[in-house]
């Protein structure tokens, strides 16, 4: 073979475009990293806002009997912010992956701060005598009735704001959860599970059903055909 | 921790990234060195030449591609035009026979099918320095040849020299698509050629010593991609071919999704086929640039489309099975997308794969400026896009089952209209 005429193979330009590669890539895992680290930044400063709420909630409920529920009321239900903060938490595990461990650390908090909220407005039902509704959901991943009851869930509580929603993935290796879990005596065969104030429903319920249920409670919330009605008449 | 899918995709992702760097950093070492003459040139030598013109029906075209022939800049009595009929069915013969009164054209009937067999026949008949093919649907620019022999006068190692393709006079929307691409292609093989990394010498436009043929044989059947196999084996035999940036030919592309998938088919059958028989060329440190970037990058390349093409259907699946979970359980309604600007996380391999799209543009624009096209045309650039992320991994995978299967296309039958 006669190869004296052939280009010469120049290594060191193999070399350099590797490296220029690699530092394409690190520069990319730097920038990612930096903007994902103002984004947890941001939940985290969310998160602890919440935590203080919830402090000072509890802090407020202990004195409650030196004052009166009165005072109290008003301003105790933070489900409206721990859901925003669920809404943001599931929009970010949608982009990274639940996995992602300052993914898994935010919902683990999430998870106990709603265990928090939880037993403080029931607590506070049964001191001031208030009437909440309150609903639990247990779900899991890897389950096909549990997406499809994530989905009526999401979309019947955009119209039920004042409903105080709970949710919480059944595998969640925190005691607080595992010990609601128990005490509820909620069964993973059972799951979906929804908890309506005391009333059980396993496997969930369809958004007819679910909307259903929740007019007993909320009938100004689906009084709008009711309205309409009232207006024609 | 990662998944094989994931460490596979960012090996592809670093491997994509990593070709276009080589090319762009390739780009930078020898833009200076690239031809881009606009005037008529004056050579010390006019070498004898030969271009012969393999055709099987082609009635619509060969009239004009040997109109282009005849207004070739170079010395007529330097110049013979051999026309190669290979048993068309129409008018071709009749057409090329027409042409025989000008002393510079021959034309000679080959009743045995197949190009290879053709381009033989034809090169038997010659006997001057240098040899041209010229497809009978591709249209040669007046100055492409002169550029070419300067090539050959300059370098006396270069044994085959290959020209830029431009596609000639885009219609149909895959005739834009396959526009862009040949743009980017000739940045591409300008920048292989660079590093001695040509693996084809083009059946539209590629010159050669006629020597090189005494020395490596003539052309062979090789599953109808002659022209991929001769350039392989002159490279084998350590000889060189060269790129000339400013040498332009126009060819006839397809303009059908049918035509086009006929013939990349076999364009990509053929490559298998013959990567396969050059095998041990890959990696083999005698070949430079052929052996550890062209063939290697090709081989990934194919299972990069295939990758991507399962990777783009499995998501858009997965996808369209959580909207249908979703309406059934929710209705329509409850697919109103919550988005914020200020929630965006950007991954890192989406800045990655943002910057190796410019890169790809990039690409496409260098080679439209060596190739004096229109720069600010978007149209060709988004059908080009499109005709890579839906065709192409159709006929790569067809193309690789054929291989598996050991079935192949026929040019007769493509060039049949």
């Amino acid at each position: 073979m006669n190869n004296k005429h052939y280009p010469q193979h120049d290594w060191k330009k193999y070399l350099i475009v590797f490296l220029i590669t690699l530092g394409i890539f690190l520069i990319a895992i730097y920038l990612s990293s930096a903007l994902s680290n103002k984004r947890f930044a941001e939940m985290r400063t969310f998160q602890d806002k919440l935590a203080t709420d919830i402090l000072s909630s509890e802090t407020r409920f202990a004195l409650l009997e030196r004052t009166s529920c009165e005072h109290f009321v008003d301003d105790a239900l933070l489900s409206e912010e721990l859901n925003l903060f669920g809404e943001r938490l599931s929009r970010m595990k949608k982009q990274l992956s639940a996995s992602d461990p300052a993914v898994e650390q935010l919902s683990r908090y999430y998870s106990l701060l709603q265990v928090k909220d939880y037993l403080l407005v029931t607590q506070l039902a049964e001191k001031c005598d208030t009437d909440p509704i309150i609903m639990l959901h247990f779900t899991k991943g890897d389950c096909a009735a549990c997406d499809r009851q994530q989905y009526v869930v999401d979309d019947v509580h955009k119209d039920y704001t004042e409903l105080s929603l709970y949710s919480f993935d059944y595998d969640t290796e925190l005691s607080a959860v595992r010990t609601l879990i128990s005490t509820l005596g909620v069964k993973e065969k059972d799951l979906p599970v929804l908890i309506l104030n005391d009333e059980v429903f396993k496997q969930g319920l369809s958004e007819e059903d679910l909307r259903n249920k929740l007019a007993e409670f909320f009938p100004e919330e689906v009084s709008d055909i009711g309205e309409w009605e009232e207006i024609l008449e | 921790m990662f998944s094989i899918g994931t460490i596979g995709f960012y090996a592809l992702l670093f491997f994509a990234v990593y070709v276009q760097v080589f090319l762009l950093i390739t780009y930078i070492d020898s833009r200076t060195t690239i031809p881009r003459r606009k005037k008529q040139i004056k050579l010390e030598k006019y070498p004898t030449v030969t271009v012969l013109v393999p055709c099987y029906n082609e009635e619509g075209t060969i009239g004009g591609t040997v109109e282009s022939l005849l207004r070739l800049r170079y010395p007529k009595k330097k110049l013979n035009i051999v026309l190669v009929d290979n048993n068309s069915t129409d008018n071709t013969f009749n057409i090329m026979s027409a042409y025989e009164k000008n002393e510079q054209v021959k034309v000679l009937f080959c009743a045995e099918q197949g190009k290879h067999v053709a381009l033989n026949y034809g090169l038997e008949h010659t006997n001057t320095d240098l040899v041209a093919t010229l497809d009978a649907d591709s249209f040669i620019a007046p100055s492409a040849l002169e550029r070419v022999v300067e090539v050959f006068n300059n370098d006396k190692e270069v044994q085959s020299v290959v020209s830029s393709i431009v596609i000639h006079n885009p219609k149909t929307f895959i005739q834009f698509a396959q526009k862009a691409e040949y743009e980017m292609s000739i940045y591409v093989k300008n920048m292989l050629a660079q590093i001695g990394g040509l693996h084809v010498t083009p059946g539209p436009f590629s010159v050669f010593r006629r020597s090189i043929f005494d020395k490596v044989g003539m052309y062979r059947q090789a599953y109808n991609t002659e022209d991929c196999e001769l350039a392989m084996r002159i490279q084998k035999q350590g000889y060189k071919i060269w790129y000339c940036a400013d040498s332009y030919v126009y060819t006839v592309c397809p303009d059908t999704i049918s035509k086009l998938f006929k013939q990349r088919i076999r364009w990509m059958y053929g490559f298998f086929r013959n990567l396969i028989d050059y095998k041990d060329m890959i990696f083999n440190p005698k070949y430079a640039g052929l052996a550890f970037f062209t063939l290697p990058s090709s081989i990934i390349s194919f299972v990069a489309i295939i990758a991507v093409f399962g990777f783009a259907i499995y998501n858009i699946g997965n996808l369209i099975a959580k909207l249908i979970v979703r309406i059934s359980a929710a209705g329509v309604g409850s697919v109103v997308p919550s988005f914020s600007v200020t929630e965006i996380y950007i991954p890192a391999t989406l800045i990655v794969m943002v910057l190796l799209y410019v890169m790809i543009l990039a690409a496409i624009f260098i080679g439209r400026n060596m190739s004096r096209q229109k720069l600010l045309s978007v149209k060709d650039i988004v059908m080009f896009v499109i005709m890579s992320g839906t065709l192409a991994p159709a006929w790569v995978i067809k193309s690789m089952v054929d291989v598996v299967r050991s079935k192949q296309s026929n040019w007769q039958q493509e060039k049949s209209r």
